[in-house]
C-alpha cells in the first residue's frame, strides 16, 4: 500500500515536471510574447492632493462595474512576423463597452456572431427575433479583432485594450 | 477532426451561456470565474504562429437588500384592539445568497399620535401573504431564525409587524412604527456603501456593502378608525324644462310641471371590516312621476325590472339597488329622474 502510493506520487511529480517543460517549451518557441491584464479604474490622489484616475488590478469586481483588457504583446524573433492579428472574445457575463477598443497602428473590427465573422461598427448586422434587421446593441458585440497595420520587427511590443462591464 | 472538436466546445460553452442568463437575469453571481483569453495570430517566416495568454477575475458579492411596505395605505385598526398586522416584504438585490434578520422601532423620529405595543416580528412561514396565528407563522428572533434569500431578487420573504393598539384613541389617530432588514454578514449592515469584508462573501469571496448599506429601514402607520360606516349624500337638480315650457336643457332648470328632477345619492364607506349586503332604497317623492329606466349605478344604466341580474329596480315606487358588501373607501353613485307633476 505504502508503495503503491510512493509511486503514485511519482507518476504525479512526473506529470507535473513534463507540463513544467511544456510549458517552458511553448513559450521558448513563440516569438511574440502577450500579456493580457484587467484592471479598473480607482479615484486616488497624487502627491499634491489631486484627484487623479488609477488603474488597479481588477480585484473587487461586482456587477454594474467596469474593467480594461490590456493586452500587451512584444516580438523577439530574428525575422519579421507579418499579417498580425489579435483577437479577443467578449468574456461571458459581461458587455462590451462601444467605442472603448482601442490599439495604435492597427484596424479594429468587431463580431456579432461569436467571430464567424468581422466588420466595422458601421457594418455590423443583427436581426431581431421576426428576422428584421434591427439597431445594434452593446450586448451584440461577441469579440474584437485587431490587424496591425505592417510587421513586427525584434523588440518591438505595443498594446491593444477594451471595456466592458460585468452584468 | 480537430475543428469538430473546437465546434463542439463552442456549443457547449453556448448552451452554457444561455442557461447562466436566464437564472441570473439581473446580476452576475458573487464567486462566478470571469476568463478571458486573448490570441495573436501572425507569420513568422511564411508559418503561421499562435500565441495566447489568458487572465482571470472573480466577482465579489455586493450586499444590498431591499424591504417594503405591501399595505396600500395607513392600516385601520380599533383603538384597544389586539394583534393588529402590518405586512411587508423583504428582496435579496444583492448577488449573492445572504440571511437577513429584522428589528423594529414603536416610536420612530416621525409625527404620530401613540406608539403600538407589544410589537413583533413574524415570518410569513406559510408563504400566504397573511398573517396566521397558532404557531403557522413563526415570530422571528435574531440570529434564530434570520431569512435566508437566493441572490438577485428572485428570493422574497413577506414579514409582519404584529402589535396591540393601546384603548381610549379616536379616529384618525396615527401610530408610526418603522422595521429595519439588515444583512447578518459581519460588518455590512450599516456600513458605509463600498466598505470591503474580506472573504466574507459566498465562496469566500470578497464582500462589498452596497448602496443600501446592507441594511433598509422602512415605515408603517396604524390609524384608529370606527366599525364600517356607510354615508348616503343626496342631491338634487332641475336637468330639463322644456316639457314645463321652459327651453333649459342644462342644470339649474326651473322647477315648473313638466321638468325633469334629476337625484343623485354617493354612498361612501369608511372604516373596519365590512357592510354586507348593503341595500339603499329611496321612495320617488310625493307630487312627481319616476322617469322609467333612468336609474344608473356609476354612470351605467339599470333596468327598472326586478328580475334580471342587475342590482337595481323600481316597485311600488321605490328605488332599490343592491351595492353587496362595502369596505373602507368603497364608493359608489346612484341617479334616477322624476318628472313634476
Amino acid at each position: 500500500m505504502i508503495l503503491e502510493s510512493k509511486r503514485l506520487i511519482n507518476v504525479i511529480l512526473i506529470c507535473l515536471f513534463s507540463s513544467v517543460i511544456n510549458t517552458v517549451m511553448a513559450d521558448a518557441i513563440q516569438p511574440i510574447a502577450l500579456t493580457n491584464v484587467v484592471e479598473m479604474e480607482v479615484l486616488a490622489k497624487d502627491k499634491n492632493g489631486n484627484d487623479v484616475i488609477k488603474r488597479v488590478p481588477a480585484g473587487k469586481v461586482v456587477p454594474g462595474d467596469e474593467v480594461i483588457y490590456t493586452t500587451t504583446f512584444k516580438y523577439s524573433g530574428e525575422e519579421p512576423a507579418t499579417d498580425i492579428v489579435i483577437s479577443n472574445p467578449i468574456p461571458q457575463f459581461t458587455i462590451f463597452k462601444v467605442g472603448s477598443a482601442a490599439g495604435k497602428n492597427t484596424v479594429i473590427e468587431y463580431s456579432v456572431d461569436n467571430g464567424e465573422s468581422f466588420h466595422g461598427t458601421a457594418n455590423l448586422k443583427v436581426k431581431d427575433d421576426q428576422g428584421k434587421e434591427r439597431a445594434i446593441e452593446a450586448e451584440d458585440y461577441t469579440n474584437i479583432r485587431w490587424t496591425y497595420r505592417g510587421q513586427l520587427e525584434k523588440g518591438d511590443e505595443g498594446t491593444v485594450e477594451y471595456r466592458v462591464v460585468l452584468k | 477532426m480537430r475543428h469538430s472538436i473546437v465546434q463542439n466546445l463552442i456549443n457547449i460553452s453556448l448552451f452554457l451561456i444561455a442557461i447562466n442568463n436566464a437564472a441570473y437575469a439581473l446580476g452576475t453571481p458573487a464567486g462566478t470565474v470571469i476568463s478571458n483569453t486573448v490570441t495573436v495570430e501572425y507569420n513568422q517566416n511564411g508559418s503561421p504562429q499562435t500565441s495566447t495568454d489568458t487572465v482571470v477575475f472573480s466577482v465579489q458579492e455586493i450586499i444590498d437588500v431591499n424591504l417594503v411596505s405591501q399595505d396600500a395605505s395607513n392600516v385601520l385598526v380599533l383603538t384597544s384592539s389586539l394583534d393588529q398586522v402590518l405586512t411587508f416584504l423583504v428582496t435579496n438585490i444583492g448577488n449573492g445568497i445572504e440571511e437577513f434578520s429584522f428589528a423594529f422601532d414603536a416610536s420612530p423620529i416621525g409625527t404620530d399620535d401613540f406608539d403600538p405595543t407589544n410589537l413583533r416580528i413574524f415570518i410569513d412561514s406559510n408563504n400566504n401573504g397573511v398573517f396566521d396565528t397558532g404557531g403557522i407563522d413563526v415570530e422571528h428572533i435574531p440570529a434564530l431564525n434570520d431569512v435566508s434569500l437566493d441572490a438577485n431578487g428572485v428570493d422574497s420573504q413577506v414579514i409582519f409587524i404584529v402589535g396591540d393598539i393601546p384603548p381610549a384613541l379616536i379616529d384618525g389617530d396615527e401610530g408610526l412604527i418603522e422595521i429595519t432588514a439588515n444583512a447578518t454578514t459581519a460588518g455590512a449592515a450599516g456600513s458605509t456603501p463600498g466598505t470591503i469584508l474580506v472573504g466574507l462573501g459566498d465562496g469566500g469571496v470578497d464582500a462589498l456593502v452596497g448602496l443600501t448599506e446592507a441594511s433598509v429601514d422602512t415605515p408603517g402607520t396604524y390609524e384608529v378608525a370606527s366599525l364600517i360606516d356607510v354615508n348616503i349624500t343626496k342631491n338634487a337638480q332641475v336637468i330639463d324644462d322644456t316639457a314645463g315650457g321652459g327651453s333649459c336643457t342644462t342644470a339649474p332648470c326651473s322647477p315648473i310641471p313638466g321638468a325633469i328632477i334629476q337625484y343623485s345619492l354617493d354612498v361612501v364607506a369608511s372604516g373596519i371590516d365590512t357592510a354586507a349586503n348593503v341595500v339603499i332604497t329611496d321612495a320617488i317623492p310625493t307630487d312627481t312621476t319616476y322617469e322609467p329606466s333612468s336609474i344608473t349605478l356609476n354612470g351605467i344604466p339599470l333596468t327598472d325590472s326586478s328580475v334580471d341580474a342587475d342590482a337595481g329596480f323600481i316597485a311600488a315606487n321605490v328605488i332599490t339597488v343592491n351595492l353587496g358588501d362595502l369596505t373602507n373607501a368603497d364608493n359608489h353613485t346612484i341617479t334616477f329622474n322624476v318628472v313634476i307633476n
